[in-house]
């Protein structure tokens, strides 16, 4: 429960930083916090980092495709081949990354669905894996 | 983890501005998320669906050809 309201938290603060407006919604977080089970905090806190990530993505693979426009305009040709080795370098550090990020999901899922049969709350849930699965994919540019 | 997310989006945002242009569709998707009931087997599914049918390829393509896209309808109105 620690980890998941850590992540809870820690999209707040993703999405204050991207627009003020987000700051309307921390009271709304706490409100709900309050009177809502861990099976549905776990799933809000999943929703909204699921929502980051493929905003994130989103806006990686666009500085990807731009990058390789600008690429396929250098005329040296060792430059070229250099800079294009370097893109794919990073895309490959940023697929590894997204794998490991759909890898920890699978493993909550597991969690989430056991959880569920036995009627129980969802155990806590190793999302720092996760999140640093994200900063992976940060990292490779 | 507020640091690793914060510091993902800065590395990200430095070169991928268009990240900052979701912004506003992310809040209200958050918003939207505030505002459902406990969720249902159904939800779950959806989430990890979602999850699961992240493709890097398939994503880039579809950005590619909305890139692609964006430059000829410049480029004719040029």
């Amino acid at each position: 429960m620690k980890k998941i309201t850590s992540l809870l938290a820690g999209a707040l603060v993703l999405l204050a930083s991207l627009a003020p407006v987000a700051y309307l919604a921390v009271p709304a977080v706490a409100l709900t916090a309050c009177k809502t089970s861990q099976t549905t905090v776990a799933f809000k806190s999943i929703t909204t980092l699921q929502d980051a990530v493929e905003a994130s993505l989103d806006g990686w693979l666009r500085y990807v495709y731009h990058e390789k426009v600008r690429i396929g305009a250098i005329k040296d040709r060792n430059e070229q081949n250099a800079a294009l080795l370097s893109i794919m370098d990073r895309e490959k550090k940023a697929i590894d990354s997204l794998t490991a990020y759909k890898a920890s999901m699978a493993i909550v899922q597991v969690a989430i669905n056991e959880a569920r049969l036995k009627k129980t709350d969802p155990p806590p849930l190793d999302l720092v894996t996760t999140g640093q699965s994200f900063i992976n994919l940060a990292k490779a540019k | 983890m507020p640091t690793v997310i914060l510091s993902a989006l800065a590395l990200l945002a430095q070169h991928a501005p268009e990240i900052l242009e979701k912004a506003p569709a992310l809040v209200s998707k958050f918003l939207e998320t505030l505002k459902k009931p406990d969720p249902s087997q159904a939800d779950w599914d959806t989430l990890f669906e979602r999850i699961a049918k992240l493709d890097y390829v398939a994503r880039y393509e579809q950005i590619k050809a909305e890139e692609e896209a964006k430059a000829a309808a410049a480029g004719g109105a040029a």
